[in-house]
């Protein structure tokens, strides 16, 4: 391992920070000197998984905490966005492209396809009335350090 | 995010400038449902090449006014994409449903 660099960072679970969320991400994997193919794409996998965070994880309070930690070893770029909100009974279910869980609130259900369309890997782990963590992983080939 | 709203050859264009999460998606779909009530005969046309990013937030939004467009018996369109844009309406397939202009004088004529 030649480069190793992390973040950590926790806010509310309020839809201003969603895009706060992405802007740290932004800047943080600016120092690969990724295309802005790759910023946007994990700028969009980010603002999926922050959204779930706050629309479903806390069903919309704004009193809950959303972990988002950053790593970058060498070329590889790691997201580990987690809440401690009620949790997914069905990741499966979860997973599939246009379901929504309220579908009332004009959600597309598309938020884990993005996710996994633009980054490389996507695991989700999350345990009912616990809560939800998704790790995120994408390739950024480094052309400058 | 900066939404504008105007007539122009019988049609109602919401213009949209800036990004489309899911915090701007709730206000887009407010301003947007009024707009169109008000307006319910004309035809709708969202014009996103102001924007410089979206999620899926954005697809909710707009398939939503597509309903609402549709009940009243009205046509909607899409103006403009970007490569950002291009790929997360791809991805959804709205395209099968709404026609995907590149300029507003071709949504205009159609």
């Amino acid at each position: 391992m030649n480069y190793y660099n992390t973040i950590k960072t926790s806010f509310l679970s309020i839809p201003e920070n969603e895009s706060l969320a992405r802007m740290i991400c932004a800047s943080f994997i600016s120092q690969l000197d990724p295309t802005i193919e790759e910023l946007t794409d994990v700028k969009t996998a980010v603002s999926e998984a922050v959204t779930n965070s706050i629309v479903h994880g806390y069903s919309g309070k704004n009193n809950g905490v959303v972990y988002m930690d950053c790593k970058i070893c060498d070329e590889l770029f790691t997201v580990e966005i987690k809440d401690n909100g009620k949790g997914i009974e069905d990741i499966e279910k979860a997973m599939e492209p246009m379901y929504t869980s309220c579908p009332e609130a004009e959600r597309s259900g598309m938020g884990f396809t993005v996710m996994e369309t633009f980054m490389d890997s996507v695991v989700v782990n999350s345990v009912v009335d616990v809560g939800t963590k998704v790790t995120m992983t994408k390739h950024i080939k480094r052309k400058i350090l | 995010m900066k939404l504008t709203f105007s007539n122009e050859k019988n049609a109602l264009i919401m213009s949209v400038d800036g990004e489309i999460d899911h915090r701007y998606s709730i206000q887009i779909r407010n301003e947007a449902d009024r707009k169109i009530v008000t307006y319910p005969e004309k035809k709708f046309i969202i014009d996103l090449r102001g924007v410089t990013f979206m999620d899926s937030s954005a697809v909710g939004v707009i398939i939503g006014r597509y309903k609402l467009v549709k009940s009243f018996g009205g046509d909607i369109a899409i103006v403009g994409a970007n490569s950002t844009v291009g790929r997360i309406l791809e991805m959804s397939g709205i395209r099968k449903i709404i026609p995907l202009y590149q300029s507003m004088e071709e949504a205009l004529e159609v």
